[in-house]
């Protein structure tokens, strides 16, 4: 049977608070939770992309935005998956711990794994959980075949929740669909798609599918879904097969916007390519049927008869009886019934939060015109005053209101219950005490465990033994805390012996161990695949080189030596922290593009990656010029 | 290539439909089982709440990335 390859990086947020309540700075409180990872688990530091590769083979490190995050291992199954995922929970709440106990003035540290910050009009944050899998068809065939999947199945998949661009409060099943603006996108924190086209394989063969369309889950059987489903339509494509043949949609991301506000899951349709009225559900049983159809055949994996019956049970639960018959299981399921109880306990209903939804947006709208730079959740009220910019919007609202029995004197409620609905969103996801998820579980009210995730606090020291993962970790064990020594997906860089165990092959359980400068070379392609040409770069920037720049001097793989920027029409792109690195040789791992001054800037080793370098200030290493 | 059919109806292990309860009686065990849940889970959150929610968000309030 063939062996599929998935992962999943997962961000979290961090909140601490020193003894007198005030927060910890957000880059103090990193600062804080990376010491503790470094004191308390055994590690090696992560040799280009930096953070550090930790014993059960998974990678730590505090990514952009200032939020730690990890990433799974390389496994072979979904339940897998989520075995490893949780063990990152629990690895992460463990560190919040020793956060406290090595910094007394903090009283409280919290880890949340959640997918939407409630700062309507500040950050509008979302928090990514991001699904990894290796595939090897041509990339350009996947979004034809993936997109009506994964715009359905939100169904199952859909972390719950509200919106944080909207002034409402109408329920979602999946609050990142909201931040979702084209089909098929390369962008990962702005015009982001439900497909991306983001390809960095870290593999020496093969691809990388990596898809942010997806949300952090708590509900194990729902994790379990997503990975699987995903990764068996992956199969059936990687086999030649066409699996999205009609029921390509007309409009995806139309369409996921209305499956996701459809908590029956049996109202809201879609129109396919050939003018077929689909429902989500529809969409996934034409999806299951195939995968049952394929199944003993060798390009699946042999999960496939168990992860199909999961999601045929899923299914026919949806069909049945909507979000109630999920009630125990989804994670959006969950929380519509926790959220429906809380809107009925201040005297609403879905359908009256639905007119006040309409109705503050509207108010808001007139409000933000006038006062862009303002907050608009701050001054709805005033619009309520005679003299307000909004009044002849409140004005012509007050009859709206009127119709469904409603006035503005119930204004304060609603907005009372939209804070309410926010903060209870959050305190959904709080890893450990305090968490609803985790506090509703203990009590044994929920039924979404998924047999096969087990042994999780093994998997905390332990890495999954069918992929490369398990000799990651099992060198991470032995070399731990030995200076110069560090790891990356690609391989373990052994400085006892100046040697490097190629794991440039996701499934090896073979050890090869090979030259350093033979290292650089794979380690540079298998981290970012063959990289991409400098005139592609532009294009896709769309930035011009500066006067007298020479693009595509030096290749990945080549070793230079990095030399100070120099400035070009006042931008000097410089960090103080370069400093240090001038005149040392290192290689360089990838080619950005261009700068905003339009300089070629690219990665290198030497600083692990952090500093973006201009290669018109930089030489070529002695030792290898032509 | 040969792929094996499967009838679109049969229930799989674990599915409703596999299990001996009729229609009605599954429909009235999941109602009860949401009621349960939303009571409960309304209790659980009433008592997560802080009691301020606006400074809670705010406390709470950090940049997302991808």
């Amino acid at each position: 049977m063939a062996e599929t390859v998935m992962g999943v990086e997962t961000e979290y947020m961090l909140s601490a608070f020193y003894q007198d309540g005030a927060r910890v700075d957000q880059s103090d409180a990193m600062g804080m939770l990376y010491h503790a990872a470094e004191r308390t688990l055994r590690y090696l530091p992560g040799a280009g992309p930096g953070g550090m590769f930790v014993e059960n083979g998974s990678r730590f490190y505090i990514d952009c935005g200032g939020h730690p995050e990890i990433a799974s291992p390389e496994v072979t199954s979904p339940w897998d998956v989520v075995r490893w995922q949780l063990a990152a929970d629990r690895i992460l709440v463990g560190l919040a711990e020793e956060l406290r106990r090595e910094n007394p003035t903090v009283a409280a540290a919290h880890v949340y794994r959640n997918n939407i910050g409630y700062d309507v009009g500040v950050s509008q944050a979302t928090w990514g959980c991001h699904g990894s899998y290796r595939y090897t068809s041509n990339p350009d065939r996947l979004p034809n075949e993936l997109v009506s999947h994964l715009a359905s199945r939100l169904i199952y998949t859909g972390g719950g929740g509200f919106s944080n661009l909207s002034l409402g409060a109408n329920f979602t099943l999946s609050p990142r669909v909201a931040h979702l603006c084209h089909v098929v996108s390369y962008h990962s924190t702005n015009a982001r798609g439900i497909f991306h086209t983001k390809d960095e394989p870290l593999a020496r063969s093969g691809h990388r599918l990596h898809l942010y369309c997806g949300e952090s889950l708590h509900s194990e059987e729902a994790a379990v879904l997503r990975h699987g489903t995903t990764a068996l339509v992956l199969a059936m494509v990687d086999a030649g097969l066409r699996p999205g043949e009609g029921m390509r949609l007309r409009a995806p991301l139309e369409a996921m916007r209305d499956f996701a506000n459809d908590p029956t899951c049996r109202r809201a349709t879609a129109e396919t390519e050939t003018g077929r009225s689909v429902r989500a559900l529809d969409i996934q049983r034409h999806y299951l049927h195939l995968a049952e159809m394929a199944i003993g055949e060798p390009f699946m994996p042999e999960w496939a008869e168990a992860l199909c019956g999961r999601w045929r049970a899923v299914l026919d639960l949806l069909e049945e009886g909507g979000a109630a018959a999920a009630a125990t299981k989804l994670d959006w399921a969950i929380k519509y019934a926790i959220y429906t109880e809380m809107a009925r306990r201040q005297g609403l209903t879905w359908d009256q939060i639905a007119v006040w939804s309409n109705v503050v947006q509207q108010v808001g709208a007139v409000l933000q015109r006038r006062k862009p730079e303002t907050p608009i959740s701050i001054t709805l009220q005033d619009a309520l005053t005679g003299d307000s910019p909004a009044a002849p919007r409140v004005r012509r609202l007050t009859p709206v209101l009127r119709r469904h029995d409603l006035t503005w004197d119930d204004l304060d409620a609603f907005l009372d219950l939209r804070l309410r609905l926010f903060e209870a969103d959050t305190c959904f996801g709080r890893l450990g005490e305090g968490g609803i998820f985790a506090e509703m579980d203990r009590a044994g009210l929920l039924e979404h465990h998924a047999p096969g995730v087990d042994r999780v606090d093994e998997a905390m020291t332990t890495p999954p033994a069918t992929t490369r993962a398990a000799l990651r970790g099992k060198w991470i064990k032995e070399l731990a805390g030995n200076r110069g020594s560090n790891a990356d997906w690609s391989g373990i860089f052994n400085a006892r012996t100046g040697e490097w165990l190629d794991l440039s092959d996701p499934l090896t359980t073979r050890e090869e161990w090979k030259s350093d400068d033979e290292r650089l070379r794979v380690m540079a392609a298998a981290q970012f695949g063959m990289p991409p040409s400098f005139e592609s770069l532009i294009r896709r920037e769309g930035r011009r080189p500066a006067p007298g720049e020479q693009p595509g001097r030096f290749s990945v793989g080549d070793p230079i030596i990095l030399g100070r920027h120099e400035s070009v029409d006042g931008n000097q792109n410089w960090n103080a922290d370069m400093d240090q690195f001038v005149g040392q040789r290192a290689t360089i791992l990838r080619v950005v593009g261009l700068d905003s001054a339009g300089c070629e800037v690219v990665r290198v080793t030497a600083d692990q990656s952090r500093y973006v370098w201009r290669t018109r200030n930089m030489e070529r290493a002695p030792d290898c010029v032509a | 290539m040969l792929l094996r059919e499967r009838p679109h109806d049969a229930p799989a292990a674990g599915a409703p439909g596999a299990d001996d309860e009729s229609g009605g009686g599954r429909l009235e065990g999941m109602t009860r089982r949401a009621e349960t849940i939303a009571a409960r889970g309304g209790d659980l959150a009433a008592r997560a709440l802080s009691g301020n929610c606006q400074a809670f968000l705010n406390a709470n309030v950090q940049r997302g990335a991808q």
